[in-house]
C-alpha cells in the first residue's frame, strides 16, 4: 500500500545534471554563488539572483519560495509572481514539477536559463546522457510503455515507472530502464 | 467550453474589469442568479424523481417534513452530512454528489482519505437508494467503535509514507465487502489521520514566511490579531486535524492572510473544493475586492511593514458599501480595528 518518498531535485545548468536529495536538510538555498555568498544550491549563471529562492520542508511536504528577484522563476509554465504588498507565496511542490529559475516571464530552456524539476524517487543508478541532436522526434520506451513526441520542446520530461528521461534539444538524460530513440 | 462555463468565464472577466463598486452593483451582480434561486430549483428537481414521498424522502436524510418543505422553498441545509444523506437519497453516484457538494452546498468533493467520505464512496458505488444511507450508518458506526475507539492506530511516519488520491480511490473501488473495507480502513489509518496535512501545512508555512514573528503559528496569529471566536475556532479545528473549514471561513482566513486570489483558490483547491466561484454573488464581491486590491494597489503601498488587518478593512468597507444581503452576514467575520490605532 505504501511506497517509500524520496524526494529530489534534477537540476540541469549549462548541460550538467546534478541532483539533491532534499530530505537531507529542512531547506535548500537556491542562488548565484559570489563571494561570501554560498547557497546550498549554487548556481552559476547570470540571470539567476544570489538570493534567489529556497526550498522548505513542512510536515514532510515540500515548498518552493520565491524570492521574487530581477528574473525569477517559471513554475510548471507560470512565471512566480509576488502576492498582496510583496508577499511571499509558497508553492507546494508535487512530482513532475518544473522551475525555470531564471528566465524572465517566459519557460524558455537555454544556456542562460536553470531548468530544474521536483521527483518523488531516487536514481540509483544515476542518468546517462544522449546526444539528440539530430532528432525532430523521439520516442521514449518503459518496456511496453512507449511515449513519442514531434518536434518537443526543450526541457519536456517524462516520468515514467522505471526512469526519468528529459529532452533538452542537443541532448536528454535518462534514468532507469528507460531507453530513448529518435529520427 | 459548454454554455454555463462560458457565462462563467465572462463573468469572471467582466469583475476583473470592473472598475468600482458601483459598476460591481448595476452591471455584474444582476446577471448572477442567486444559490438560493439554485438551490431551490435542484432540491425540488431532486425529491420529484427520487421515487420517494415527501415524508419518506425527510426521513431518508434524518429530517423532519417541516424541514424539507423549507429546503423546497429555499432553505439551505447546514451541514456537508445532510447534503451526503441527499446524495444518497437521491441515488446519485460519486461524480453527481461531488456537484452537489461543491455547487449547492459549498463544500468540499468527497475525498475517500477522510474516514466519512470512505464510508460514502464505498456505499455509494455499491448499494441503492434507502440501503445506501443504512450501510453508511452501520459501517460508521461499527469503525468508529471497533477502530477508532479502541486506539488501534498504525503509526507509520507520515513524513516518508504517502499515497495518491487517485491510487487511494483505485484501491478502494476494488474493496469487495464490508469486511474488508474495514480491514482496509485499519491498514491505512495514518492516511485518515494525515488528510488534513497539507491544507494547514500551506497556511502554516504562508505565515512563516510572510509573518516572521509568529513563527508559523496560525493560532498565535489569530489571538495576536483578534479574529473573530468562530474563525479562531476554525483555525483550532484545522491545527487538530479535524476537518477542513467552510468555504467562507478559507475565505475569511485569506482576507485575515492578505492572500491574493490566486492563493485562495490554493486553498480551496487543497480543502478539494472548486475556485472562486463568479456565479455566486458573494463570491463574486470577493473576487471583486481581491482583483481591486491587487491590480489598483488600494492597499497602502507607502508602509513597508505589514498590516495584517489592512485587506479585511477593505474588504469591509466594500461589503457595507454594497449593502447586499449575500455578503451581510459575512461582515461580522471581519475586522473594525481602524488603521491608525494598529
Amino acid at each position: 500500500m505504501y511506497s517509500k518518498i524520496a524526494n529530489t531535485l534534477i537540476v540541469i545548468e549549462r548541460g550538467l545534471l546534478t541532483t539533491y536529495s532534499l530530505d537531507d536538510r529542512e531547506s535548500w538555498t537556491v542562488g548565484r554563488a559570489s563571494g561570501t555568498n554560498q547557497p546550498d544550491i549554487a548556481l552559476n549563471t547570470p540571470t539567476v539572483s544570489r538570493h534567489h529562492g529556497q526550498f522548505r520542508k513542512m510536515n514532510g511536504i515540500w515548498f518552493y519560495l520565491d524570492h521574487n528577484g530581477k528574473n525569477g522563476t517559471v513554475y510548471n509554465s507560470r512565471h512566480l509572481e509576488p502576492g498582496i504588498k510583496g508577499r511571499e507565496k509558497p508553492v507546494i511542490l508535487s512530482e513532475g514539477d518544473i522551475l525555470i529559475f531564471g528566465g524572465g516571464k517566459e519557460a524558455v530552456v537555454h544556456r542562460k536559463t536553470v531548468w530544474s524539476m521536483f521527483v518523488t524517487r531516487v536514481f540509483d543508478g544515476g542518468f546517462k546522457r544522449l546526444d539528440t541532436g539530430s532528432f525532430s522526434s523521439i520516442e521514449i520506451r518503459d518496456g511496453e510503455d512507449v511515449t513519442r513526441y514531434t518536434d518537443p520542446d526543450k526541457g519536456t520530461a517524462v516520468i515514467k515507472k522505471n526512469g526519468v528521461a528529459i529532452y533538452m534539444g542537443g541532448y536528454a538524460y535518462i534514468s532507469g530502464d528507460l531507453r530513448m530513440t529518435g529520427q | 467550453m459548454d454554455a454555463n462555463s462560458f457565462e462563467t468565464f465572462y463573468i469572471k472577466d467582466q469583475i476583473a474589469r470592473c472598475e468600482d463598486t458601483e459598476e460591481l452593483r448595476k452591471v455584474i451582480l444582476p446577471m448572477i442568479r442567486t444559490q438560493q434561486d439554485q438551490w431551490i430549483r435542484k432540491i425540488n428537481e431532486i425529491v420529484k424523481t427520487s421515487g420517494y414521498s415527501k415524508s419518506g424522502f425527510a426521513e431518508l436524510c434524518g429530517v423532519s417534513r417541516v424541514t424539507l418543505d423549507k429546503w423546497l422553498k429555499g432553505s439551505i441545509p447546514k451541514n456537508r452530512e445532510t447534503f451526503l444523506r441527499i446524495g444518497m437519497a437521491a441515488r446519485y453516484d460519486v461524480r453527481r454528489l461531488d456537484q452537489l457538494l461543491q455547487r449547492y452546498g459549498q463544500y468540499p468533493a468527497l475525498y475517500s482519505k477522510s474516514l466519512e467520505d470512505c464510508v460514502c464512496r464505498y456505499v455509494i458505488e455499491r448499494y441503492c437508494g434507502r440501503e445506501t444511507i443504512a450501510k453508511y450508518q452501520y459501517i460508521l458506526q461499527r469503525i468508529r467503535e471497533n477502530i477508532v475507539g479502541s486506539g488501534s492506530t498504525d503509526k507509520k511516519d507520515a513524513d516518508t509514507l504517502d499515497i495518491a488520491t487517485e491510487e487511494f480511490d483505485e484501491k478502494l473501488s476494488e474493496i469487495r465487502d464490508d469486511d474488508e473495507l474495514e480491514m482496509f480502513i485499519l491498514e491505512n489509518s495514518a492516511v485518515f489521520q494525515t488528510a488534513y496535512r497539507k491544507f494547514y501545512s500551506y497556511v502554516m508555512m504562508f505565515i512563516l514566511v510572510n509573518y516572521p514573528g509568529f513563527q508559523g503559528s496560525v493560532y498565535e496569529l489569530a489571538e495576536g490579531q483578534g479574529w473573530s471566536s468562530s474563525l479562531r475556532q476554525c483555525v483550532s479545528a484545522i491545527r487538530q486535524n479535524k476537518w477542513y473549514p467552510t468555504r467562507n471561513k478559507i475565505i475569511s482566513l485569506g482576507l485575515h492572510l492578505s492572500m491574493d486570489h490566486e492563493q485562495i483558490d490554493e486553498m480551496f483547491a487543497l480543502a478539494h473544493m472548486e475556485p472562486l466561484c463568479a456565479k455566486n454573488i458573494f463570491e463574486s464581491v470577493v473576487m471583486f475586492i481581491l482583483d481591486d486590491a491587487n491590480l489598483n494597489n488600494i492597499l497602502d503601498t507607502e508602509s513597508e511593514e505589514y498590516d495584517p488587518d489592512e485587506l479585511c478593512r477593505y474588504a469591509r468597507d466594500v461589503m457595507l458599501d454594497l449593502n447586499l444581503p449575500e455578503v451581510a452576514s459575512f461582515v461580522s467575520e471581519l475586522s473594525e480595528i481602524d488603521g491608525d490605532v494598529q
